[in-house]
C-alpha cells in the first residue's frame, strides 16, 4: 500500500470546524480510493506543523509561505463549490 | 458572550450559503461557557458579519447560530448538525418563515 499523504486540517480552535471538515474530506477521499491521514490543529500551530504536512487545509485564512500546498475553504460548511473543493483536494495529492 | 463576540473579530464566522439566505455560527473557547445552550435567531434584516474565509469580505447574515458548549465533542456534533442544516437550503428557507418556538423545533428535529 502507498504511504498515507498527510493532510493537516486547521481552524480557529482546532477543534470545532476543523473536525467537520476532516470528516468530509476523510469520506470523500476515502470513496475515491485515496489513501490519506488526516489531522486536525489550531490556526496558530499551522506554521509549526506544516513540515509534517502534505497539504494543509483551512477554514480561515492562512499565513502564507508555509512551503506547503494550501486551500482555503468553507465548501464543506456551505455546501457551495464543495465537488470542486474536493477536486483541488485530490489534484494537489496526486501531483 | 464577550468572548464569542471577540473571537469574531479575529476569527469571524459568516457563511455565504447556496440559498443566497447567508448564516453566521458565533461560538468561542469552552472555558468561557457558563452554562451550556444553543442559540438561534432568525433576522428579518440582515446583519453584516465578516466572511469566515475572506474577513475583508462582508455577508448580510439572516440566519445565526450561536454556540455555547462545554465539551468539545458536544460542539463539534452540534456543528456537524448545523451544517447539514446549512447545506439544505430549503430547510433554510422554511426556518426563516417560521415564527414560532415549537414549529423551529419541529423544523430541526426533522433535519
Amino acid at each position: 500500500m502507498d504511504t498515507p499523504k498527510r493532510v493537516l486540517v486547521a481552524c480557529g480552535t482546532g477543534i470545532a470546524t476543523s473536525t467537520v471538515v476532516a470528516k468530509a474530506i476523510e469520506e470523500s477521499l476515502k470513496e475515491r480510493g485515496l489513501n490519506v491521514m488526516i489531522s486536525q490543529c489550531k490556526i496558530s500551530e499551522v506554521r509549526s506543523l506544516a513540515g509534517n504536512a502534505d497539504l494543509i487545509i483551512t477554514t480561515t485564512p492562512a499565513p502564507k509561505d508555509l512551503g506547503v500546498p494550501v486551500i482555503q475553504t468553507i465548501a464543506f460548511l456551505t455546501g457551495i463549490g464543495k465537488e470542486e473543493v474536493i477536486e483541488e483536494i485530490v489534484k494537489a495529492l496526486e501531483s | 458572550m464577550k468572548a464569542a463576540i471577540d473571537r469574531e473579530k479575529q476569527l469571524p464566522t459568516g457563511l455565504p450559503l447556496a440559498g443566497g439566505i447567508n448564516a453566521a455560527i458565533p461560538h468561542t473557547e469552552i472555558e468561557h461557557v457558563i452554562k451550556p445552550a444553543l442559540g438561534m435567531a432568525t433576522l428579518k434584516k440582515p446583519v453584516a458579519f465578516q466572511n469566515m474565509i475572506s474577513p475583508e469580505e462582508m455577508v448580510p447574515v439572516r440566519l445565526v447560530f450561536l454556540l455555547a458548549l462545554e465539551k468539545p465533542k458536544a460542539q463539534v456534533e452540534m456543528l456537524q448538525e448545523i451544517a447539514s442544516v446549512l447545506l439544505n437550503s430549503v430547510l433554510v428557507e422554511e426556518l426563516l418563515n417560521e415564527n414560532t418556538y415549537e414549529g423551529i423545533i419541529k423544523l430541526l428535529k426533522q433535519a
